[in-house]
């Protein structure tokens, strides 16, 4: 059974998670050109690698990142976007 | 001990709240909250409070309880307190074959080592998203589900259709 962890809910069955797209910084719409915009839009990064993603835990309703190596499928950690700062923190 | 009771507590009248300043609302109203995220207490014996991860709120008033007709009845809008409305199914497991039961539902272990006490699970129930706590109600241990009223035949039928499997009989 593959299982991915909620930060809040802990390590669950793959099967409770809904996977919610790449998670990626949008520029900034006030400052940004249209071409920029347009690339944020529309262009998706597809080579595998690590990825930052979103993930849903439908039972709960909690939304959350996950730092995916979509190569590998190794899932390195999983954190709540509010705590992303703190994460990359002590990351370093 | 029966093998299995399966008792539908979908009436009980319940009250849901979120958002930043939910608890601080709660606190205000005489309500206790639980302080860690995914857990409960049962307030003067008469009201479950489920704090359902870190800023979610479920209360359930038990017989007797008026708290959510209290909490309801403030219609006053304030900021970081989001009112949820419920339509849950709800029900009350208990028997010799309880924790039968909750295996070929439920992929995650909710035997007594594994779910503490006054800590609550959301996860899959017969592949529909639900809460699930365990508590001592007159010296026996209760498991109490909630999942989404649309569901609640769905549960039934399936918790009536184990229990006959399991050596029970429907009443």
């Amino acid at each position: 059974m593959k299982l991915l962890t909620c930060p809040i809910n802990g390590t669950r069955p793959l099967s409770e998670f809904i996977f919610g797209g790449e998670y990626r910084q949008a520029p900034d719409q006030n400052t940004c050109s249209d071409a920029e915009w347009a690339a944020y839009v529309h262009n998706r990064q597809g080579a595998p690698g690590d990825k930052k993603e979103w993930w849903y835990h439908s039972p709960s309703g909690t939304w959350f990142i996950a730092e995916r190596n979509t190569q590998t499928d190794k899932v390195a950690r999983t954190y709540l976007l509010a705590d992303a700062k703190k994460v990359v923190k002590e990351s370093k | 001990m029966p093998i299995l009771r399966v008792i539908d507590l979908s009436a009980h009248e319940r009250y849901g709240v979120k958002g930043p300043q939910a608890a601080k609302w709660l606190a205000s109203h005489g309500v206790a909250t639980p302080k860690n995220a995914n857990a409960w207490v049962l307030n003067k014996g008469k009201t479950l409070v489920m704090r359902l991860g870190t800023s979610e709120f479920l209360i359930e008033d038990q017989t007797d309880g008026k708290t959510c007709e209290k909490l309801a009845s403030d219609t006053k809008r304030v900021v970081g307190v989001y009112k949820v409305p419920h339509a849950d199914a709800s029900y009350l497991l208990a028997g010799s074959e309880v924790l039968n039961m909750l295996s070929e539902l439920c992929s995650l272990d909710l035997g007594e080592s594994a779910l503490a006490e006054n800590e609550l699970v959301m996860t899959q129930l017969a592949g529909i998203s639900a809460t699930i706590l365990r508590q001592r109600m007159d010296k026996e241990t209760v498991y109490r589900v909630w999942c989404d009223g649309t569901y609640g035949v769905y549960m039934q039928h399936v918790l009536r259709n184990i229990a006959v499997e399991l050596g029970g009989s429907v009443a």
